[in-house]
């Protein structure tokens, strides 16, 4: 174990990137390629061969812009009808516009996607309206890809090491990052000119039902550190009251996936095998009618495959057992099920933060600039909505982009040394008690908090009484303990998950209408209330341990949503008279 | 330091005949997203050393000898 | 500045690599393999390709897999030769890695193994030279189809697909009447390229398959193609015993704008399964003609929620463009 008082590692770089999951790689790959004289480095908590969410690969895209089904234009529109109007659409038709090249470019490195007979690429149609889902039967190999490009264009890869806070310059300048190496505890202190958030979900927020802190629908490692670290220099998120939720095979705790099995003819349905979901997309408004059957009495709820014939279950067994969550077979065959004759229960996952899937982050413009000068993020903690994988690649590659440039203008900033001192007693005390609170222990109770008083439907009071507990565990934090490096990193951990927490709660509270369906359903204030909530909801700190929170207007849309088609989209939900 | 005992059953299981650790092999305890596998110094074999587990597949994925079994951790199972 | 360790090294050491590999202990040379394949050096491909003589059949495997991220000639030449490893597993491994293999140059070796003796071996060749998309195969994946193994006929009608060359067409659809139901489906979904009145044709055949999914696959080519001609045979497919069969001719229907398919397809509405009710309701609303009108209101309330959303919006289709 190193010296605690030891001077830590230093280096300078032009650009560090946090987080080697899916965003990070391509912004370091794309920072490199626009100027290879940089000093790129990537710095991964685990190790960037087989990391975060696409650790083994992922079973397709959820939201490809393909020329011949769908344009951009469209995208932006149906994504702003799906996030209830509240987006900022120049970050969506940033994506949307570039989500084409990427994914050419992804199959240039040997990144798999479904081709037809012919060898064009087979966009299926899963949504309502556009067309966007495109398999990927053997999307296994994605890092592999990825880690072979990032070798060949020469970044500084640095496993195992945990970014803990950012540094800032007097002006409110990104200066770099201070990291602790999970089996060593050795500090280390990157300066840079950029630095891109890449950390990835908040995805251990809420407790898996099953009681495992491991069980959870995200990977792991995402404790929500990135949301921690903007937070803490300054940086504004966002929506962070649109809590993650997804439908997900119960216990498991992993998706089944609908995307999948929709091509297939698999749906969703209620104990009488029929289907009940009235929304299109994976979103707010989708998980409430989810939590509604639950609670009517036609639970559980189950993905139903049973229909189908035995050829076409083969075939979608060979995607959902062989990537993504590959354990997906394991888990059933374990208890004896078979797709052919069990319909797969399902519930309601744990919440987290994520702009994968809702619409909530570090707020971001199209260029993946937070409100922190130098400052970037992208991928799953950054806050363009419904972003998914290929959202993750292409934001990344623009943050990779615009940082290359930034750096060309600025030089280093400057830092107080005073803020790595305060870190270094942050980091290493759990290591310096010689008795105290075991991480887990600790966030096992925030996690239990979160569900028993965050999980929605939303009440006010609940939330309050959240409010106290959260900060009577705060007061615990300098009471965690650590035996060796990996529980540091675990304790560490749980100051992020505690951060977080205390934010959903809090912009929770600040948004006094209910929207985006069970995301933020308030029994309160039950109704959605245009006139007075049609906007983003900024966070930000106070520097005190507190938060300011304020109301940002929606920018004029570049892509005009006819009222009518907001209508027509709407129409479609209508449930049946009974 | 020292915390209570809270025993739990490890979901990773590593076949000690076909791992080839005590030849260089780090592979699994590279993959792993979570760190929880280990080479033992003194057996020169991989084993798992914290119990937290995502059930994700690389270190069984990966490894060249098909030494490892990930079972769905029992809470889930 | 940074210590030793923080990053990974930025080029692997391959002569250090290379003294393990000339280890006695195959165990040894199998680790050095393993992050030689990984380092994504150019120079590694040389070492991988030598590694495919080494007497231990598990080296051999790792390094047949490890040239899956090179290209060319030489490399497809090495791959090749592992093609005919006796060890299975390292033949696998090497049929894998050609599947990668994008460059037309790499054609040469694969062209010499389409007539080896062994039909994986040919199978494999065929699949390695797909996404080569050269010429020079056109005339013997055409000589393929009559090859007496299915697997390689497969894999010559997708080299043929993928080149989409007008003078494979003949051949093509003479596959569409192949024994064999994988080859049949392979050869249909192929002909998306061709001429209408000639996809029709095949698709027609197809329609009539003693296999579903060869019907199924012929359903879904008519609608991609859109031609006229084969509505009569999607007319009668709406009856077919498969409902997947079934729903694909219908929205192939509804894509053709098949005015007469309107009161079928209307009778398609009550059916018990919903996916097919929605691939009904779908085509009513593409054909986009009133007299669907009745048939989709009366399913405005049906009782699955999808069915009810493609009603009322193809419904809404059908009225904004009559106004
Ligand atoms: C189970 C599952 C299924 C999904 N299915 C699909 C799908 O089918 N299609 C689709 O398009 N999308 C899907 N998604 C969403 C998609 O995978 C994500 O949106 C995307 O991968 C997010 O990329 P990211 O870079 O933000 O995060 P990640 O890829 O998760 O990367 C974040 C990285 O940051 C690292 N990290 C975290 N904290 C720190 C720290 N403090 N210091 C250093 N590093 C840190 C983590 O270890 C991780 O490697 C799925 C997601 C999940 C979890
Ligand atoms: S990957 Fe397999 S062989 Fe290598 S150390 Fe792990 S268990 Fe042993
Ligand atoms: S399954 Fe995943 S988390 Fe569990 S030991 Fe293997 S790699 Fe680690």
């Amino acid at each position: 174990m190193a010296n605690l008082d030891d001077d830590a590692s230093f280096f300078e770089a032009d650009i560090l990137v946090i987080g080697g999951g899916t965003a990070g790689p391509l912004a370091a790959f794309k920072a490199k390629a626009a100027n290879p004289a940089l000093r790129v480095v990537l710095l991964e908590k685990a190790n960037v061969k087989r990391s975060g969410a696409i650790a083994v690969g992922m079973d397709g895209l959820n939201n490809a812009v393909v020329p011949g089904f769908a344009t951009p234009e469209q995208y932006v529109r149906e994504i702003t009808i799906a996030n209830d109007g509240i987006v900022y659409q120049q970050a969506i038709l940033a994506y949307a516009r570039r989500s084409f090249d990427m994914i050419r470019e992804l199959d240039d490195w040997g990144v798999k996607f479904q081709k037809d007979e012919n060898g064009d690429y087979d966009v299926k149609k899963v949504h309502h309206l556009g067309t966007y889902v495109l398999p990927m039967p053997e999307g296994g190999t994605i890092k592999k890809a990825l880690y072979r490009q990032l070798r060949k264009a020469q970044v500084l890869i640095s496993n195992r090491f945990m970014a803990t806070r950012l540094l800032t310059s007097w002006d409110g300048r990104a200066a770099g990052a201070i990291a602790v190496n999970s089996r060593t505890a050795e500090l280390l202190v990157i300066r840079a000119k950029a630095v891109i958030l890449a950390a990835g979900a908040a995805g251990r927020l809420g407790l898996p039902a099953s009681g495992y802190l491991w069980g959870t629908y995200e990977n792991p490692t995402n404790s929500g550190d990135g949301y921690a670290m903007a937070l803490h220099a300054g940086a504004e998120l966002t929506n962070l009251e649109c809590f993650q939720i997804n439908p997900l095979i119960k216990d498991y705790n992993g998706p089944a996936c609908a995307y999948v099995g929709g091509p297939f003819g698999a749906y969703t349905a209620n104990s009488d095998g029929a289907r009940f979901i009235e929304c299109d997309y994976w979103s707010g408004q989708m998980m409430l009618e989810f939590y509604k059957e639950l609670e009517g009495g036609k639970g559980p709820v189950f993905l139903k495959l049973d229909h189908l014939a035995p050829e076409t279950v083969t075939e979608v067994e060979n995607i959902l057992h062989r990537v993504e969550r590959p354990s997906r077979g394991l888990f059933h065959q374990g208890r004896g099920a078979d797709y052919r004759k069990d319909m797969v229960e399902m519930h309601i996952s744990e919440i987290g933060f994520c702009s994968g899937h809702s619409a909530s982050g570090v707020w971001v413009d199209e260029h993946a600039q937070t409100t922190v000068p130098g400052l970037y993020a992208a991928g799953d903690m950054a806050s363009v909505p419904h972003n998914y994988m290929l959202g993750a690649f292409v934001n990344g590659a623009i943050a990779g982009e615009h940082a290359a440039q930034f750096v060309e203008e600025v030089p280093l900033a400057d830092y107080d040394q005073g803020q790595v001192e305060a870190e270094r007693a942050r980091v290493t005390a759990p290591l310096r008690n010689e008795t105290g609170l075991p991480p887990n222990q600790v966030e096992y109770k925030i996690r239990r908090f979160v569900n028993d008083y965050l999980q929605p439907p939303k009440v006010t009071r609940k939330y309050e009484i959240a409010r106290k507990r959260f900060a009577e565990i705060r007061a615990d934090l300098p009471r965690l303990a650590a035996r060796d490096p990996h529980e540091l990193m675990r304790a560490l951990e749980v100051h992020s998950i505690l951060d977080c927490a205390e934010m959903a709660a809090a912009a929770s509270l600040y948004r006094t209408e209910s929207r985006w369906g069970l995301y933020h359903y308030r029994l309160d204030y039950p109704e959605t209330d245009d006139r007075d909530w049609f906007c983003h909801v900024q966070l930000t700190s106070d520097g005190k341990g507190g938060f300011v929170l304020r109301k940002r207007p929606v920018d004029p849309y570049v892509v005009p949503v006819k009222t009518t088609e907001r209508d027509a989209y709407h129409r479609l939900r209508i449930p049946t008279p009974a | 330091m020292s915390f209570a005992e809270n025993p739990s059953e490890f979901p990773v299981t590593i076949d000690a005949e076909k791992c080839i650790a005590d030849k260089g092999c780090t592979v699994c305890v590279d993959v792993c997203p979570l760190d929880v596998l280990r080479i033992n110094p003194e057996t020169g074999k991989a084993h798992m050393r914290y119990d937290e587990c995502w059930y994700c597949l690389p270190c069984a994925l990966d490894c060249p000898t098909k030494a490892v079994t990930v079972a769905i951790p029992y809470l889930l199972r | 500045m940074a210590g030793q360790g923080i990053f990974e090294t930025l080029s692997a050491d391959l002569a250090e690599i290379e003294t393990r590999l000339a280890s006695a202990d195959p165990a040894e040379r199998r680790v050095a393999i393993i992050e030689l394949a990984e380092s994504a050096e150019a120079a590694a491909q040389p070492m991988l390709i030598r590694a495919l003589a080494d007497p231990d059949a598990d080296v051999r495997r790792e390094a047949a897999s490890g040239l899956d991220q090179f290209d060319g000639l030489e490399t497809a030449t090495a791959l090749a030769g592992a093609l005919l490893d006796p060890d299975a597993d390292v033949a696998a491994a090497a049929a894998s890695s050609l599947a990668e293999l994008k460059s037309p140059g790499a054609a040469p070796p694969l062209l010499t193994l389409i007539v080896h003796e062994r039909a994986e071996v040919r199978a494999a060749a065929w699949r390695g030279l797909r996404g080569l998309k050269v010429k020079p195969a056109l005339a013997p994946a055409i000589e393929a189809l009559k090859d007496v193994d299915p697997r390689v006929r497969r894999e010559a009608v997708g080299v043929l697909a993928y080149l989409k060359n007008e003078a494979a067409l003949p051949a093509l659809i003479e596959a569409a009447r192949d024994q064999d139901s994988d080859v049949r489906r392979a050869a249909i979904s192929a002909l998306a390229f061709a001429p209408g009145a000639v996809a029709a044709e095949a698709a027609r055949g197809g329609l009539a398959d003693e296999h579903w999914q060869v019907r199924e696959a012929a359903a879904a080519l008519s609608g991609k193609i859109s031609i006229a001609d084969a509505a009569p045979s999607l007319m009668l497919a709406l009856d077919d015993a498969f409902w997947q069969v079934r729903g694909k001719a219908a929205l192939a229907l509804g894509k053709l704008a098949s005015v007469e398919a309107i009161p079928a397809l209307g009778a398609l509405l009550s059916h018990s399964v919903s996916n097919l009710r929605k691939d009904a309701a779908t085509a009513l609303g593409d054909i986009r003609h009133p007299d669907a009108l009745p048939f989709l209101d009366a399913v405005a309330d049906d009782a699955d929620p999808d069915v009810r959303k493609i009603a009322r919006w193809s419904a809404h289709l059908i009225r904004s463009s009559a106004g």
